[in-house]
């Protein structure tokens, strides 16, 4: 009686203690998900099943291998007051729950990545960017494999990226 | 009492078959101080049966007994109302677990779906992952 008493109590707690955990990134999306001044992309589990079903000829190997284990993405990103918003967002990483992987600072330009993930496998890659120009923030969630996430430039052209880049800084 | 009245009369105690007038000469013939050595024994028991008869329940003894029979209701209650709520959080279990899987999944999809043509979101995820990419190789390779 008393053992299953106990048995169902600690799993109370646990349901309680994974409830307590706040997702930091989840509340500043949401925090300025309707602000004007942010710019917000978000692809869905949803949608990244149904990438599946995209023609994928003209997509390297490497590429698709990563976006098929990835299921959801999000970025925002501002230029507005990059700064302020980037250490507003680093403020709101719980680091007990991410861990550090890479922090870049030259000069303006700061980059930090931080992961979440457990015995080896991470689940969700973190990256924070700013610059004088702007500030994002990336959210990748799935199984991430960073060894092939860092081939992932070197191997493409760069050509695409570029473009992305202009469309980012048009109104520069 | 004579000494063989006596004998007759414990033996018919003996066989239960005294009457309670018998049994009251009896004791009366024991209280006495002229009982045989034999009978010695028959003395203690009779003024035993005497002294028990002295003896008269507490004042409170009824309340004690009744405070040991009274029915528990509230504790048994307690108990009931106990199991009865980890019967109903064992069968709810699943719900919860399942609206916890709910609220991952909203969690994760804070926003809406920024394209509904899967093309276009393949392009940004790529993006995305190249400009990560890209980012990721500023801190790995600095240098460069």
């Amino acid at each position: 009686m008393y053992k299953k008493l106990l048995v169902v109590m600690g799993l109370l707690l646990m349901g309680a203690v994974s409830q307590a955990q706040d997702d930091a990134i989840g509340r500043f999306f949401g925090k300025y998900v309707e602000d004007s001044r942010f710019s917000v992309v978000s692809v869905s589990p949803k949608m990244f099943r149904l990438l599946s079903k995209v023609n994928w000829d003209s997509i390297p190997a490497d590429l698709r291998q990563t976006v098929s284990k990835l299921q959801s993405l999000r970025i925002i990103s501002t230029d507005v007051t990059p700064y302020v918003f980037y250490k507003e967002a680093l403020s709101k990483i719980d680091m007990k729950e991410y861990e550090e992987l890479i922090t870049v600072r030259d000069k303006g330009d700061n980059v930090r990545f931080v992961v979440k993930g457990s015995g080896g496998i991470i689940h969700e890659l973190l990256m924070i960017a700013v610059d004088k120009d702007g500030f994002t923030m990336m959210s990748f969630v799935g199984d991430i494999d960073l060894d092939k996430l860092a081939r992932l430039s070197s191997s493409m052209d760069i050509k695409g990226l570029e473009d992305l880049k202009n469309a980012k800084r048009k109104n520069k | 009492m004579e000494r063989e009245q006596v004998a007759q009369l414990l033996e018919k105690y003996w066989q239960v078959e005294t009457t309670v007038e018998e049994e009251k000469m009896l004791a009366e013939y024991f209280r006495g101080t002229d009982v045989p050595l034999e009978w010695a024994s028959y003395r203690e028991i009779f003024s035993f049966y005497e002294q028990e008869k002295e003896v008269t329940p507490g004042e409170e003894l009824e309340e004690r007994i009744m405070e040991q029979v009274r029915p528990r209701v509230r504790l048994r209650g307690a108990w009931w109302a106990a199991a009865a709520c980890i019967v109903l959080l064992l069968g709810l279990e699943p719900l919860f677990r399942m609206s916890e899987g709910k609220r991952v999944e909203q969690r994760v999809v804070v926003v809406k779906d920024t394209y509904d043509d899967p093309q276009q979101a393949l392009a940004a995820v790529q993006k995305a992952l190249l400009i990560a990419s890209r980012n990721m190789n500023k801190g790995l390779h600095p240098l460069k």
